[in-house]
């Protein structure tokens, strides 16, 4: 072949990755609902105080009533404002969820890779012990973390996290195996790259898809978790409202006021809901062979 | 252009290559290989599939290590060396494998992909080496517009030139190319085959050049090997083997390349080998051929043939060899009839 230019014609302008995304945005109505509706939940949890009115803690006479001018979703048994409730329960919920999801991505993440790079020994001691973490009934496993570490919601929280770090472990584990016989991972090895560069190069782009996809399911069940917790008096402490505590004093009155459940309930399954949706995406979005294509 | 006093590029030493098997057993995917690659020469090692051909290949450029015997590189046992002086080692030894679709990171640019190695390396600016990454792509005939796309955009042909391009930007001595055309279009092959050949000549490459396809390794090579079940079986010069192959195996293979003639003009008879190859977790004992050898008697089951010289520079591993040498007349078609 004969000598040619190494010039390259000038590459297309490329668009800010914020232009990208809302440009993505408008192609994936489901991931745009699920993004706005996050985004609405964190605009009020932090401008919770501007958006509420009335205290979530203050109590008034008028116990258990329906949704009115001056208490848009009513009052509680105690007379509080559920919708400042609700409100101020959501920083709540926010930070439980990814405090849980985030700690268990801290524990799970790593011990996964190793498991799956390393193999021999150290996969069959880790296995062992994601094995017996699973074989635990999750809430119960909680509930006696949160036992060992005291009452309380970041305590709560960090228990959930714990529970949740075997199955992204696992997942993470398997992953990097599958990924780990790849010829692009023998290629780069014969390039001379060390394991630790092999790990963030190629083993973690490529093996973290699912993990993206199962990080979003457990902030729905994180969620969840919470509220049970809460439900159950170990999580958020009285006054301080949360979902899940809501739903589990609504649940006291279903026989008389049964519009209190409504309100909790729903803002957790719109919640669950949309990281479902929005993990959803990520998983159509994080796959390259489907990027640029259509 | 070989120099046989010169340290041969790479010395396979009795190599073993064993992989547990369910059961406890082990499967000796190569068993006891001895080869010697001269620098600057191309050679071949055809077997049919499971033969163990790419396991060898592997563990020449490093990516098995020998359960028995060794490999060395410049008469140098790489093993030898720290975690961190292997790793620049075997910058210098490279292998382009046989499907370019896995052999390429579908989340890497083409760009970035041809870029890696110069970036483990590390030891250029960064705009230094998206140049010479560049200019490798255009080397091997790409138009540097896909620099900025991703694998799945591109042929099976134009990913082969990738992994090509990728491996040049180290400036390696040697590159094992195994099966490195088998998995595209013909003309695709000849058009790949061309262009490791130019390569070679322009950077001064050695090839270890592995496959099933007896006209692609006979166009390309200097010497080759012929395996059977994780063994070699006959090793000579290509024209030699060509000529006169001592192996029946060889034979075999030799009379299985298909000819552009119709039946009733060609010269020679085919030599059809029954049966499957045999499980390498239990092979055969004595000669591991004999279950499918025309010529098999007592003597095959009872004795391991032994690895010998028949003739100058023309190795072979069959009781026969000497008897049969001269009896045989050349098959391929255009010898004598």
């Amino acid at each position: 072949m004969s000598e040619r230019t190494i010039d390259r014609p000038p590459p297309a302008p490329r668009r800010g990755a914020l232009v990208r995304f809302f440009a993505y945005l408008r192609t994936d109505l489901r991931a745009a609902l699920a993004f706005t509706y996050l985004i609405l939940l964190v605009l009020l949890s932090l401008f919770a105080a501007v958006v509420a009115v009335h205290s979530p803690l203050a109590q008034t006479p008028d116990i258990l009533s329906p949704p009115s001018a001056v208490h848009w979703l009513g009052t509680d048994d105690l007379g509080r404002d559920v919708f400042a409730r609700l409100i101020h329960g959501a920083p709540m919920t926010l930070y439980a969820s990814f405090l849980a999801v985030c700690v268990g991505l801290m524990i799970g993440l790593p011990t996964g890779l190793a498991a799956g790079y390393f193999g021999g020994w150290l996969d069959t001691v880790i296995s062992r012990v994601i094995d017996t973490l699973l074989s635990f009934p999750s809430i119960v496993l909680a509930i006696a973390v949160t036992g060992a570490l005291g009452i309380g919601l970041t305590n709560s929280m960090i228990a959930v996290g714990i529970v949740f770090s075997p199955n992204i472990a696992r997942l993470i584990r398997i992953q990097t195996i599958i990924v780990k016989g790849e010829l692009y991972v023998d290629a780069a090895r014969t390039f001379g790259m060390g394991p630790a560069r092999l790990i963030v190069v190629h083993i973690v782009p490529n093996a973290i898809q699912p993990v993206i996809v199962q990080v979003t399911l457990l902030l729905a069940t994180a969620l969840l978790s919470e509220a049970s917790l809460s439900f159950l008096g170990l999580g958020v402490q009285p006054p301080q409202p949360s979902w899940g505590q809501m739903l589990a004093r609504a649940y006291g009155y279903m026989e008389i006021a049964p519009e209190q459940m409504y309100a909790p309930g729903f803002a957790i399954l719109c919640t669950a809901l949309a990281f479902n949706a929005l993990g959803e995406s990520l998983r159509t979005l994080l796959d390259p062979t489907r990027r640029r294509s259509s | 252009m070989r120099t046989a006093t010169a340290v041969p590029i790479i010395t396979a030493h009795e190599v073993g290559i064993h992989f547990p098997v369910a059961g406890g057993r082990t499967l000796r995917a190569v068993d006891g290989v001895s080869l010697e690659v001269h620098r600057g020469e191309t050679f071949g090692v055809i077997g049919e599939s499971g033969s163990g051909k790419t396991t060898l290949g592997r563990a020449l450029v490093c990516l098995e290590r020998p359960a028995a015997g060794r490999v060395l590189h410049d008469g140098d046992d790489p093993y030898r060396l720290s975690a961190a002086a292997l790793r620049r080692h075997r910058r210098d030894f490279q292998v382009v494998f046989q499907d370019p679709n896995a052999a390429l990171d579908p989340r890497m640019t083409i760009l970035r992909s041809v870029r890696e190695p110069l970036d483990v390396a590390g030891e250029l600016p960064r705009a230094e080496r998206t140049r010479l990454a560049l200019e490798m792509i255009e080397r091997v005939g790409l138009n540097p517009e896909f620099a900025d796309r991703y694998p799945h955009e591109l042929s099976g042909g134009q990913k082969q030139r990738v992994c090509i391009a990728r491996v040049l930007t180290l400036r390696p001595a040697l590159i094992v190319c195994d099966e490195a055309v088998a998995a595209l279009d013909v003309s695709i092959q000849a058009d790949i085959l061309n262009l490791l050949a130019d390569l070679q000549r322009e950077f001064g490459l050695t090839y270890v050049f592995i496959t099933h396809n007896l006209g692609v390794v006979a166009h390309i090579s200097d010497r080759i090997a012929v395996m059977y079940l994780g063994k070699i079986v006959e090793l000579a010069a290509t024209e030699l083997i060509e000529a006169r192959p001592l192996h029946p195996y060889t034979r075999a293979l030799l009379s299985a390349e298909p000819v552009a003639l119709p039946s009733h003009m060609r010269s020679h008879q085919r030599i059809v080998l029954h049966g499957e190859l045999p499980s390498p977790v239990s092979p055969p004992s004595g000669c591991r051929f004999r279950t499918r050898c025309p010529m098999a008697v007592t003597r095959c089951m009872q004795d391991v043939p032994a690895w010998r010289e028949v003739e100058p520079e023309h190795f072979c591993a069959c009781h026969f060899a000497e008897d049969v040498g001269d009896a045989i007349v050349p098959q391929r078609p255009g010898g004598t009839p």
